[in-house]
C-alpha cells in the first residue's frame, strides 16, 4: 500500500512541461490582516509558482487647483484698487479658466476668473475682453460665482446682456479610441459615453474625456454651426494613472473583483497574472478569487461559510482551482495516467503474488541421515 | 526514487517471510531392523569372495570405502522391485542428477572368515557408527530412486567433473550398492528403507547393474 499511498500524495497539479515556474501578483481586497495570512498561506502552498504579494493601491489626493485661491484674491484686491492691469496679470492667460474646468473640474474658480476678467478688461478699457469672457461665462454655462456683488454695475449688465444674447445650439459628435469612454464637458459629466452627439451652445468649450485604463484627455473644442465631429485618440494609462482610476472607482466600499475592476488593477499592478482575492467579513467568511491574465478574466472561484481559522486551506484551495482553470497550471493527470501509479500498482501485485505463494507454497528442505 | 526502496523493502519482506517458511525435514537412511537391507554389501564375487574384501591392501587391512549416495531421476513412476527398475530404465532416461552426489568415507571392519550373519553383523555395525551423519541437505524434490554405492574409490574420484558429469564408477572397486524404491523424499513420513533384491550371495553382477549409470543390465566381463 505504501507506493500507493506515495501517488496520491504527490502535488495536485503541475506545469505545462517545459515551463518555467510563473509569477503570480497577489492582491487581496478585506479585513486587516488577511493579506498577510493569505500571503503566508500561499508561500507554503505547494503550487509550482512564485507568488508575488502587492498592495492595492490606495486613494491619490486631488490635483492641486490650477490657479490658487490667492490669485483671485490678489486679483479682486487689485480690481477694488482699480488697478486692472495688475488684476489682469493675476488672473493669468486667457485659458486659465478652460484649464480648472478641463483639469479639475473646478466650475466655481472657472467662473471666479471668467467673472473678474470681464471686470478689470472693462476697467482697463477692453470692453472687447471684457465681452469674450462674458461670452465663455454664458457658453460655458456657469453660474455667476458669489463675488459677482463685488463688480461694477456696468460689469453686471454686460453679464446679464451676454447671457441673454442668443446663442444656438450646435449637434457635436464626440468619437473616442476607447468606446464608452465618459464625457465631462465644461466641467460638467455628461449621461452619455462615446460615441456621443450633444448639442452644445455655439462657442469655446472643454471636453474631458475618461476610460478606465487610458490617460485622460482634455481637448478644447468650437462648437461652430451646423455642426461638430470631434475624435479623440486615448493614450493607454500608465500604470500610476491606472492605481489612480482604481482607487478612486473601486476603491473601499466598491466591489473590486467586477471584470472591469480587476482588468484595472492588473494594469495598475503592472501584473500580466494577477490573482484578486476578496474577504467579505462575517460569522463566517466569504472568499472569492479571481484570476486576471494579459487583462482577461480567466477564472473564478468562491468558498463561502469558510470558518475564519481555515483561510489559509481555502486559500490555497482557491489559488490552486483558478490557476488551474486559468491554464497557468495543467491539472494532475488522473491517477491511472501517472507511470508511477502503474510501478506502484506492479509492486503491490508482485507482494500480493508471493505472498499468496509463499503462504499456499511451504517450501520444503530434506536432510538425508544416515 | 521512493517507489523504488518501496519496492526494495517489499522484496526484502518477502525474502523473510520466504526463509521464515522453509520447513526443513530429516530423512534417516535405514537397512532394517536386521540389517536385512545390507544384502547389496554382502555379494561375493564368483570366485566366493566377500566383494567388501576389494577394501583390503596387499597386507590385508582394509582401506576406507567411500559410500556414495546418488538421486536417480527416473523419468517416470516404475515398480520396486529391481527387475522392474531395471526394465523401465531399458527406454527411459534413467540417471543420477547432476549436482545432488553426496559423498561420505567409512571404514568397514575385516570381512574375511566371517560367515553371512557374521558379516551382516560386521556390516550393520560400521552403518550404525554412522547414525547422525548428513549425507545431504537438500534433497531433490521429486520422485527418485536413491540408492547408496560403496567403493574402494575415493570421494574425490567420484565426485561431479567440472563440467557437470558424474564420473562412472570403477566397477572392480565397488564393495556394495543398496537402493530405495521410487519416492517423493519432500512427502516422505518415514527413514527411507535401502535395500537389495537378490536371492544368492554371488550377486556381484546385481552390485554392477545396481551402481551403472543408467541402471543397465551388462554382462560381467570374466
Amino acid at each position: 500500500m505504501t507506493p500507493l499511498m506515495l501517488i496520491l500524495t504527490a502535488a495536485s497539479a503541475a506545469l505545462p512541461s517545459g515551463a518555467e515556474r510563473p509569477t503570480v501578483t497577489v492582491a487581496v481586497a478585506g479585513p486587516p490582516g488577511a493579506a498577510g495570512r493569505i500571503d503566508a498561506a500561499l508561500r507554503a502552498a505547494p503550487d509550482p509558482v512564485r507568488y508575488h504579494a502587492v498592495e492595492l493601491p490606495r486613494p491619490v489626493p486631488p490635483p492641486p487647483a490650477a490657479v490658487p485661491g490667492g490669485a483671485l484674491a490678489e486679483a479682486r484686491q487689485a480690481y477694488v484698487r482699480a488697478d486692472f492691469g495688475r488684476c489682469l496679470a493675476s488672473l493669468g492667460g486667457a485659458d486659465a479658466a478652460t484649464d480648472a474646468l478641463g483639469g479639475a473640474g473646478d466650475s466655481l474658480t472657472a467662473s471666479r476668473l471668467l467673472l473678474w476678467r470681464a471686470a478689470c478688461a472693462l476697467g482697463d478699457g477692453d470692453p472687447r475682453g471684457a465681452r469674450e469672457a462674458a461670452e465663455s461665462l454664458a457658453v460655458l454655462g456657469l453660474p455667476p460665482p458669489p463675488d459677482v456683488g463685488s463688480v461694477s454695475q456696468e460689469v453686471e449688465a454686460l453679464l446679464v446682456q451676454v447671457r441673454a444674447s442668443p446663442r444656438p445650439d450646435v449637434p457635436v459628435r464626440i468619437e473616442s479610441s476607447a468606446p464608452g469612454a465618459e464625457l465631462v464637458i465644461d466641467g460638467r459629466p455628461q449621461r452619455c459615453a462615446t460615441p456621443c452627439t450633444l448639442p452644445l451652445p455655439a462657442g469655446a468649450h472643454v471636453v474631458r474625456v475618461e476610460a478606465d485604463g487610458y490617460e485622460p484627455l482634455v481637448r478644447r473644442i468650437a462648437a461652430a454651426p451646423p455642426s461638430v465631429q470631434v475624435r479623440l485618440d486615448l493614450a493607454l494609462a500608465s500604470p500610476e494613472v491606472a492605481a489612480a482610476q482604481w482607487a478612486a472607482r473601486y476603491g473601499p466600499g466598491a466591489e473590486p473583483d467586477t471584470a472591469r475592476s480587476v482588468r484595472l488593477l492588473s494594469t495598475a499592478l503592472r501584473a500580466p497574472r494577477l490573482l484578486l482575492f476578496s474577504v467579505d467579513e462575517g460569522r463566517t467568511l466569504r472568499v472569492r478569487a479571481a484570476l486576471v491574465v494579459d487583462g482577461a478574466v480567466a477564472a473564478r472561484a468562491e468558498r463561502v461559510d469558510v470558518d475564519p481559522g481555515q483561510l489559509e486551506a481555502a486559500v490555497r484551495g482557491l489559488a490552486s482551482d483558478v490557476l488551474v482553470r486559468g491554464r497557468v497550471l495543467e491539472p494532475a493527470p488522473a491517477l491511472q495516467q501517472r507511470p508511477e501509479f502503474w510501478v506502484a500498482v506492479g509492486v503491490a501485485a508482485a507482494i500480493a503474488a508471493g505472498t499468496t505463494a509463499v503462504v499456499a507454497t511451504r517450501i520444503v528442505k530434506t536432510e538425508i541421515h544416515f | 526514487m521512493s517507489a523504488a526502496r518501496a519496492g526494495l523493502g517489499a522484496m526484502l519482506g518477502m525474502g523473510l517471510l520466504l526463509g521464515a517458511c522453509v520447513q526443513v525435514r530429516e530423512v534417516e537412511l535405514t537397512f532394517g531392523d536386521e540389517g536385512e537391507g545390507l544384502d547389496g554389501f554382502m555379494c561375493r564375487d564368483p570366485s566366493g569372495a566377500p566383494i567388501l574384501t576389494r577394501l583390503q591392501d596387499g597386507a590385508g587391512q582394509m582401506q576406507p570405502a567411500a559410500l556414495v549416495l546418488d538421486f536417480i531421476r527416473l523419468g517416470g513412476l516404475p515398480g520396486c522391485r529391481s527387475g522392474q527398475v531395471v526394465s523401465w530404465c531399458v527406454d527411459h532416461p534413467c540417471a543420477p542428477i547432476a549436482g545432488h552426489r553426496a559423498c561420505v568415507s567409512t571404514q568397514f571392519s575385516p570381512v574375511t572368515g566371517l560367515d553371512r550373519p557374521q558379516l551382516r553383523a560386521s556390516i550393520q555395525q560400521t552403518m550404525d557408527a554412522m547414525k547422525g551423519t548428513l549425507v545431504t541437505g537438500d534433497a531433490p524434490d521429486e520422485f527418485v530412486l536413491v540408492r547408496l554405492v560403496g567403493t574402494a574409490q575415493s570421494c574425490a574420484e567420484v565426485e561431479q567433473r567440472p563440467d557437470g558429469t558424474l564420473p562412472p564408477f570403477d566397477e572392480p572397486k565397488l564393495v556394495g550398492c543398496v537402493y530405495s524404491c521410487p519416492v517423493l523424499l519432500d512427502a516422505l513420513e518415514k527413514n527411507l528403507f535401502l535395500g537389495f533384491d537378490t536371492l544368492t550371495d554371488l550377486c556381484e553382477q546385481g552390485v554392477r547393474v545396481c551402481a551403472a549409470g543408467d541402471l543397465h543390465w551388462q554382462p560381467i566381463e570374466l
